[in-house]
């Protein structure tokens, strides 16, 4: 049971991760991005670092980020393609009905694989670069323009031991 | 300024402008020998230095292909510099001296299996004048008076800790940061950037430092996005002149009176491979077959402890933490040679590249958003030198330049392995001391910055690159200005000994000249 689940999930998720790339047609490399696709693709990226107090256009920008990408690089669509290799279809409504435990089970699939490490990549850099995401963790950032943290807390922390 | 022609014969070749390359350079002119300085990278002005890690790294890093074997990073197995004042750019300031049992590993160590340790043929005694004027020159704190850094959140967790353990040698370290101003630099306002540059100019870079004292000798040409590629020389074991291309790729030949090579290792490594020819088959100046052996980054990992109550371990300066109790040799611990622990700090966006490495999903985003309870330490010990350890030249593989991609091939000795158990413990023991939640360690997940060992210095011609000068043997005006001429580690970070034998090179080497030896 527990393989032919696996198998079912592997179908899922190269279908949906096929349907990323908006349908790849044998030989030939598409990079059209439908409002769907990057719908999906949001969702993979929130799958990777949820953070739910986390403003969700955060996601959808660095989708806009990663889709930008793809589009300006043939290497890139290309490694989009071989992701996809020998798949068709298009399961985007079957990923947002899957429950976030067996997104997960797919992503673990094929985390290894260039297109995986390539968006995985990409996500952290974006996510972690956010301004909306510094204030969530507690990251202040630049203190260059109000004169450095010698002034702002750098030696205020008041819990340890005497 | 001053310029130079590609057929000057007269000038010295110094191929970098990092601590090595910037230092000698600026010894050298002010000597009044006309210096010609080939800097792969751009040269930006302080104002071009921003607080802001992303943007920064894209501006000073060495990003052309390498490739990195055994526990090297494959991507990326070296974070150094390709800017003007390369890794003085990057580093964290930490200056500490070599000790007398480092310098003299080989007899205090013994002979261990697998290594190819030796003795360094200076003694402290010859280094240390030149420590003293590297000291001063760079204000180094805790040295000459200097006051030393106030401890930020990161450090005073790290202390505490370490009280807990009974450490006992523990400050804020001794570091090229000005903690007031002196020598025309402001002082630190604790940004917390210092790995991208310091955008106050308050620790120490050759960039607004010796690369200006140098051009106002009027014997100094900077010439930037200038790549050394080849190493030319004549059959009575002279080099003659440097190869390199411009910013356009077009290649000149800069002929030259002799000829440092400072490229932080990894680039000095290559150039000599790439020089090979006729009578030096395996590379320039390489009839030892040594050249690109016994590579060296320190004994490196991290820990990170996350802390019952908030830390904001970003904000200040990185490296203003040092415990040096566990630095002495001692038997007692299972190991040979010793180590520091340092404080550290990390972005958000570094904290998640490294932590975990590769890590993502619900409980990795989870840890991630205890960033602002987080504190974080180094682990930095001697590595013994292996022959092992190397770097080499890809046979097929070419960068944007047209040159080999060099291999950095790095795996832990034996006694690596228990000194990293025993610093990690350590690490772990001072944040669950304060009640630590959790502790994660980082094992396997740094690029190197700590660069050593390519050329190493020795007086026997058949197992080392370079005399105790670091001129190499086999070319009498060729020298090493950077970490490769370092026969063995030490538990320092390197950038101070780096500069305190190029400042010892400067004086051999004008010597040499003004009394036309070379």
């Amino acid at each position: 049971m527990a393989m032919k689940r696996r198998e079912f999930l592997r179908l899922n998720i190269n279908l949906a991760l096929l349907s990323l790339c908006g349908g790849v047609g044998a030989g030939e490399i598409a990079i059209p991005w439908s409002g769907n696709d990057k719908k999906t693709l949001a969702d993979v990226l929130y799958q990777l670092f949820p953070h739910p107090r986390l403003n969700k256009d955060v996601y959808k920008q660095v989708t806009e980020q990663i889709s930008h990408k793809i589009a300006q690089s043939n290497e890139l669509a290309s490694m989009m393609k071989n992701a996809m290799d020998g798949l068709t279809g298009n399961s985007r409504e079957k990923w947002s009905m899957l429950p976030p435990r067996d997104k997960t089970e797919l992503l673990e699939e094929i985390q290894h694989t260039p297109f995986f490490q390539f968006v995985l990549n990409e996500t952290l850099s974006g996510v972690y670069r956010h301004p909306d995401t510094w204030k969530l963790l507690g990251f202040e950032g630049s203190s260059l323009e109000f004169g450095g943290y010698i002034n702002r807390g750098f030696n205020d922390i008041d819990w340890l031991p005497e | 300024m001053t310029k130079f022609s590609l057929n000057d014969p007269s000038v010295v070749v110094v191929i970098g402008s990092g601590a090595g390359g910037g230092t000698l350079s600026n010894a050298l002119s002010n000597n009044g020998i006309n210096v010609v300085c080939l800097e792969a990278g751009k040269r930006l002005a302080l104002e071009d230095i921003v607080t802001n890690e992303a943007e920064m790294f894209g501006k000073i890093t060495w990003l052309d292909e390498r490739q990195g074997k055994g526990v090297a990073p494959p991507p990326f197995p070296v974070w150094n510099c390709k800017t003007a004042g390369g890794t003085t750019m990057h580093w964290t300031a930490t200056c500490e001296r070599l000790l007398e049992h480092e310098l003299n590993a080989r007899s205090h160590y013994g002979d261990i299996k697998d290594t190819t340790l030796v003795d360094w043929p200076v003694t402290l005694d010859e280094l240390e004048p030149f420590y003293a004027i590297a000291e001063d020159r760079l204000g180094v704190t805790g040295t000459n008076g200097i006051t030393r850094l106030p401890g930020n959140n990161n450090y005073l967790v790290f202390e505490a800790g370490a009280k807990k353990l009974g450490y006992k040698d523990v400050n804020t370290g001794n570091l090229a940061i000005n903690s007031s101003p002196r020598n025309g630099r402001g002082s630190c306002q604790q940004l917390g950037f210092c790995a991208s540059g310091c955008a106050v100019g308050a620790k120490w870079s050759t960039l607004y430092t010796d690369i200006p004292e140098a051009e106002q000798s009027g014997h100094f040409e900077l010439r930037t996005e200038s790549m050394a590629v080849r190493l030319n020389h004549d059959n009575k074991g002279r080099v003659t002149g440097v190869d390199y291309l411009d910013k356009n790729r077009v290649r000149h030949t800069q002929s030259a009176r002799a000829i440092c090579i400072a490229g932080n290792v990894v680039e000095t490594t290559r150039l000599l491979l790439n020089s090979q020819c006729k009578q030096f088959p395996n590379g320039l100046a390489n009839h030892s077959g040594q050249v690109g052996k016994n590579y060296m980054r320190h004994v490196m990992a991290g820990v990170v402890g996350v802390m019952p109550g908030k830390v904001h371990l970003h904000r200040g300066a990185h490296q203003a933490g040092i415990i040096k109790d566990e630095r002495p040799h001692n038997d007692k611990r299972g190991f040979f040679g010793g180590l520091l622990l340092e404080t550290v700090n990390f972005t958000p966006e570094s904290m998640a590249r490294f932590l975990k490495p590769g890590s993502w999903g619900q409980a990795y985003a989870e840890l991630l958003e205890k960033y602002d309870h987080m504190a974080a330490l180094l682990i930095v010990g001697e590595d013994p030198p292996m022959s092992a350890n190397s770097i080499t030249l890809h046979p097929t593989r070419k960068d944007h330049y047209g040159l080999p991609v060099p291999i950095v091939h790095y795996e832990h000795h034996d006694n690596s392995r228990k000194m990293l158990r025993y610093g990690l413990d350590k690490g772990r023991q001072i944040y669950e001391a304060l009640g630590a939640k959790q502790v994660i360690e980082m094992l396997d997940v740094f690029p190197a910055t700590h660069n050593m060992g390519t050329a190493r210095m020795g007086n026997d011609p058949r197992a080392s690159v370079c005399n105790h000068w670091g001129q190499t043997h086999d070319l009498d005006n060729l020298f090493i200005s950077d970490g490769s001429l370092f026969p063995t580690s030490g538990s320092a970070n390197p950038t101070l000994t780096i500069i305190a034998l190029a400042l010892r090179q400067a004086n051999y080497l004008t010597s040499r000249i003004q009394s036309n030896a070379i």
